[in-house]
């Protein structure tokens, strides 16, 4: 092992930069591969902690007291697999207005009185020293992203009346925390204000939060499933949970942050191995006389193999160590960053076994690829030690393109000379540079479609949506409420889109629900197959296919309100909607197991060029009988995305930068190592007379199919693998086809900038020819 | 004879280890037109070094060269780079073929340094080869598919192919065996007799035997020069100055 150690760190004292720049690659591989999983699995276990700091239950179920009546408890209370149920008073408010970050948003808002009600799972994180009057807490999500601060005023419109309230303190939910539209989302009121405030109220708005307790975990869902089923819900509003999609939701943003971080660590990785393989080939050729030396007096093959692998192998223990210890640094700025995505205070920080853990991942990988790759010198025979190094190596058998027959310009055929003299080299030369095209390409894509051109990647993430949202008033309900908005001036079209949930076998899914599926606007939804047309049709989420073995052609059976029926899947769908477990069904097919159900929520295309908050204004003011609601839909979901897409955005931004700092380094070496392995050709060259332009000149030449090559092929990739990327990297979401825009005139600048980029350094560099001076010890 | 190449004072020094090392420490010399010089000494006494200063192919660090009237010590690396080109060929011991080219390649590469025809070249390039005796089959080898001998008779036809007023040579024969050695010197030999001037270091008195003028080297300073006159195999008489001229410095 000393013998090793001793060839190994003598390997280490030469190729100074190639081993600062592999070092520095695997900094940055271990820094996002340690900040990422941090990020994926620590704040899932720490949102786990905090619920179960909260106690809170494997089944959230919230809604009007209909819901709860004594033979719907008896079905919790008579399910062997509850352990217990906790029921807390509170007051449930159906599609309550609320603004969040500048921004009206309609959610079934949930309040109840501070410390008179037995739901557990919230935590009050900040409050004011003296509680004012109409005090109301609220979810510290309204403070982290929703511009809100102590003592500001706090909106509720509901059913055409605005309640004022003053922000007192910040809580923190575990399942109504929650701010985005459409979902559930809870305040807690001191009780003497919540008395006042539940007196302006029907006893319809009287419901309950139940809390479910279960035996078996692994349960919650089919539990879930079965009460929902086997409730009689009638008319009553309601929302439910399990704790593991809560979860997914809570952590969503901050997981896909850390997929790109993930992402773009394996990118790094893939372009680090390629470069060692590239580096220990040209070190094979340069070092052949002294390996052979090595052999001649007794070393064995494997002695010198292991040498070399454990040379790249340190390289990565330095690289990780460094790159382990940074991602402390990194994480201590970053992690306000990313908490402020989630609705709990993620305090989360790296555990020691995280590095330890990728840093020995990464060397293993280094190890094996370096020793592989260093096998090659077991052909290299002991006896040649006194030969020239060259004749060892370059063992040329095809005379490709002899100058002596070639028609083109002298210093043409010689560059030509030059690229199939190095033909196995130059051709990983093309594929590093393919690569690293890719990934500039591929973060240029992701950048695009996140920040400048967003229509595509919301689209993959929600499911359809207008400009406006309008919700029907069921005290005075028109059928025709679509026709009647979408009549209206500047109305392009207007449509009945409900989501509501079904069950199929134990499995709670999204239902999307609509007339005529030929009218929605989301063409990223159906990605094979199409939507469903008639009453007996669906179309269910990718993830959901595969999780039940369903394809196409094949049926599925629906519950709900205790009426199953059977359905014909004719398309597959994908959204980031509960991880992919939904489907669509026609307004008629879904009325085949909930025959009462008449839709409630109308979204309104408008027309180009229309004023939306006009627009909004004039339905509001005109058909104030007809609806109870509605919301700027494109504003909201701007706004939602607002903090993540910044976000992103810097992350795509620091990618980018540090593509092209790799890209430079990267290329650097890479001609570096091509002009040391052609050294002895130059010396040559220079002692018959070619001047160190001529050389340069040739060099160049030689250089420019690698360059054009690398980039038309990385382009190629982006064009071909750029979204089959992003579905691998989606797909955990639900996004089974992602189908970003990839801009040619974007895609043909990154590629004629990297080409100028690599034409402009092999420029640069190869300006060292002039100090090669033909008199060498080597050589004479 | 006109003088081709004076050095007047030449020194040379190299840092090794921090410390200069004089290995060049006032070299006079003159070579005539068609002088067949050989450099002689043993080794570390500056041969190599004074045939790559002469050459051009080294700078110095004081002196002067006049080659072909020219006075070449303050050229740049390009300029000389061209000079040489036009006025210098090169046997080493090591062949030094370019190893991604064949044979008949290596010589077009340097004959289109000082032509734009190739066709020209081409044919001079063969007509070469035919004399030195390397087939038309073995010209389109690599410089590793072929013998020292042939390598090296390659490179005696890429020095040649310019026709330049000088051929150094750093012991051609170094590295061959003693038949193959002979050829070399033979081929050498006949292209001196065409009244090309050519300076050859060696180790080898069987070598410097060819020589019409033998340059002894001793501790970076020129140590006597014997004038044998032309070559001829079965003159003893030669042998024998030689013999005594390399005697009484110690060889």
């Amino acid at each position: 092992m000393k013998r090793i150690l001793l060839l190994t760190f003598a390997n280490l004292r030469r190729s100074g930069g190639q081993n600062a720049f592999l070092t520095f690659l695997i900094t940055l591989i271990t820094l996002f591969c340690v900040l990422s999983l941090t990020v994926m699995l620590g704040f899932m276990s720490c949102f786990d902690k905090a619920a179960e700091k909260a106690d809170a239950p494997e089944i959230f179920v919230a809604g009007q007291n209909e819901l709860f009546d004594a033979d719907n408890k008896n079905i919790l209370d008579t399910d062997s697999r509850v352990e217990r149920t906790v029921y807390s008073d509170v007051l449930y408010l159906d599609s309550a207005q609320i603004t969040f970050a500048g921004t009206k948003k309609s959610v079934a808002l949930i309040a109840m009185p501070l410390d008179k009600q037995e739901y557990k799972s919230y935590e009050i994180v900040e409050e004011m020293d003296d509680i004012p009057e109409n005090a109301i807490y609220v979810s510290r999500y309204f403070k982290e992203s929703g511009d809100y601060e102590l003592g500001e005023r706090f909106d509720i419109r509901y059913d055409k009346i605005v309640y004022h309230f003053v922000i007192a303190g910040f809580t923190e939910d575990i399942y109504l925390g929650c701010v985005h539209s459409d979902t559930q989302t809870g305040v807690v009121l001191p009780e003497d204000d919540y008395v006042n405030f539940a007196n302006r109220f029907s006893s319809n708005e009287n419901g309950k939060v139940a809390d479910i307790y279960i035996k078996d975990k692994e349960q919650a869902q089919a539990v879930m499933s079965d009460f929902l089923n086997k409730a009689e819900t009638g008319t009553s509003k309601y929302c439910s949970m399990t704790y593991d999609v809560c979860r997914n939701y809570a952590t969503m943003e901050p997981s896909i942050m850390a997929i790109l971080l993930l992402s773009f660590a394996v990118l790094l990785l893939i372009i680090a191995l390629s470069v060692t393989v590239y580096i220990i080939r040209g070190n094979l050729v340069r070092e052949i006389k002294n390996i052979s030396i090595l052999k001649s007096i007794g070393y064995s093959s494997n002695s010198i193999t292991l040498s070399f692998a454990l040379q790249y192998t340190i390289l990565t223990l330095i690289g990780a160590v460094i790159g382990g210890i940074l991602s402390f640094v990194v994480y201590s700025k970053i992690a306000g960053s990313m908490q402020s995505l989630t609705w709990i205070a993620i305090k989360t920080a790296i555990t020691p076994v995280m590095p330890v853990y990728v840093m020995l991942v990464i060397m293993s990988i280094f190890f094996m690829v370096s020793y592989i790759t260093a096998l090659k010198l077991r052909k290299v025979s002991p006896c040649k030690a006194f030969n020239s190094a060259q004749e060892q190596v370059n063992t040329f058998k095809k005379d490709v393109m002899p100058v002596y027959k070639s028609r083109l310009p002298f210093h043409v055929s010689m560059a030509v000379k030059m690229f199939f003299g190095s033909f196995k080299q130059n051709l990983m030369m093309i594929a590093v540079l393919a690569i690293i095209s890719f990934v500039l390409g591929y973060v240029a894509v992701l950048n695009y479609n996140i920040s400048v051109d967003t229509k595509k990647f919301v689209d993959v993430l929600m499911y359809e949506y207008a400009d406006i949202t309008a919700y029907a008033n069921p005290t005075n309900y028109y059928d025709d409420l679509d026709a009647i908005l979408g009549s209206e001036e500047g109305a392009d079209d207007a449509i009945f889109f409900e989501t509501l949930q079904v069950q199929t076998g134990n499995v709670n899914m999204y239902a999307y629900v609509t007339n005529d599926y030929g009218r929605t606007r989301n063409d990223s939804i159906v990605y094979e197959g199409c939507h469903p047309s008639a009453e007996n049709e669906i179309a269910i989420g990718g993830k959901s296919a595969v999780y039940f073995n369903k394809s196409i052609g094949d049926t599925i059976s629906l519950d709900s309100s205790g009426n199953k029926c059977e359905y014909t899947i004719t398309g597959l769908i994908q959204t980031s909607m509960d991880n992919g477990f939904d489907c669509e069904l026609t307004t008629d097919g879904y009325k085949r197991i909930n025959p009462g159900f008449k839709p409630n929520t109308v979204l309104i295309y408008l027309k180009e060029n229309v004023d939306t908050d006009a627009f909004l204004d004039t339905i509001i003011q005109k058909h104030q009988s007809q609806i109870s609601g509605a919301v700027n839909t494109k504003l909201t979901i701007e706004q939602s995305m607002g903090s993540y897409v910044s976000l992103v955005d810097g992350l795509l931004i620091s990618f980018s930068f540090i593509s092209v700092v790799i890209i430079w380094i990267l290329l650097y070496l890479l001609i570096k190592v091509q002009l040391r392995r052609n050294d002895r050709n130059f010396r040559i060259q220079k002692a018959i007379g070619f001047t160190s332009w001529q050389i340069r000149l040739e060099v160049f030449l030689s250089f420019v199919p690698v360059g054009a090559v690398g980039a038309v092929i990385g382009g190629l990739l982006i064009f071909l693998l750029a979204n089959k990327f992003s579905n691998t990297l989606f797909g955990t979401m639900g996004i089974m086809q992602a189908d970003f825009i990839i801009s040619y005139p974007m895609v043909a600048a990154i590629l004629v900038m990297l080409m100028t980029v690599t034409f402009l350094l092999t420029f640069i560099i190869t300006d060292r020819i002039k100090y090669i001076v033909p008199k060498s010890k080597n050589m004479l | 004879m006109s003088t081709i190449l004076k050095a007047i004072n030449v020194k040379k020094s190299y840092a090794v280890d921090s410390r200069k090392q004089e290995v060049l420490k006032g070299v006079d010399l003159q070579i005539e037109k068609g002088d067949f010089a050989v450099i002689m000494g043993s080794s570390g006494a500056g041969k190599s070094t004074l045939l790559y200063a002469l050459s051009g192919m080294d700078n110095i660090d004081s002196g002067k060269i006049v080659f072909s009237n020219c006075n070449i010590e303050g050229y740049s690396a390009d300029k000389m780079s061209v000079f040489r080109r036009k006025h210098c060929g090169f046997v080493f011991q090591q062949n030094n073929l370019l190893d991604n080219m064949s044979l008949i390649d290596n010589v077009i590469v340097s004959g289109m340094l000082c032509t734009n025809s190739r066709k020209e070249i081409l044919a001079k390039a063969e007509k070469l080869f035919e004399k030195v005796n390397i087939s038309k089959e073995i010209q389109r080898k690599f410089p590793s598919q072929i013998s020292g001998g042939e390598a090296q008779r390659a490179g005696i036809v890429r020095a040649i192919i310019n026709e330049p007023d000088v051929v150094f040579a750093d012991e051609p024969t170094g590295s061959l065996d003693y038949s193959n050695g002979q050829v070399v010197l033979d081929l050498l030999t006949d292209i001196h007799k065409s009244g090309q001037t050519i300076i050859m270091v060696t180790h080898d008195i069987r070598s410097a035997f060819r020589g019409n003028k033998v340059i002894f080297v001793r501790d970076g300073m020129v140590g006597g020069i014997c004038e044998l006159g032309e070559y001829d195999e079965k003159d003893d008489e030669r042998k024998e100055k030689l013999r005594c001229f390399l005697e009484e410095r110690g060889w």
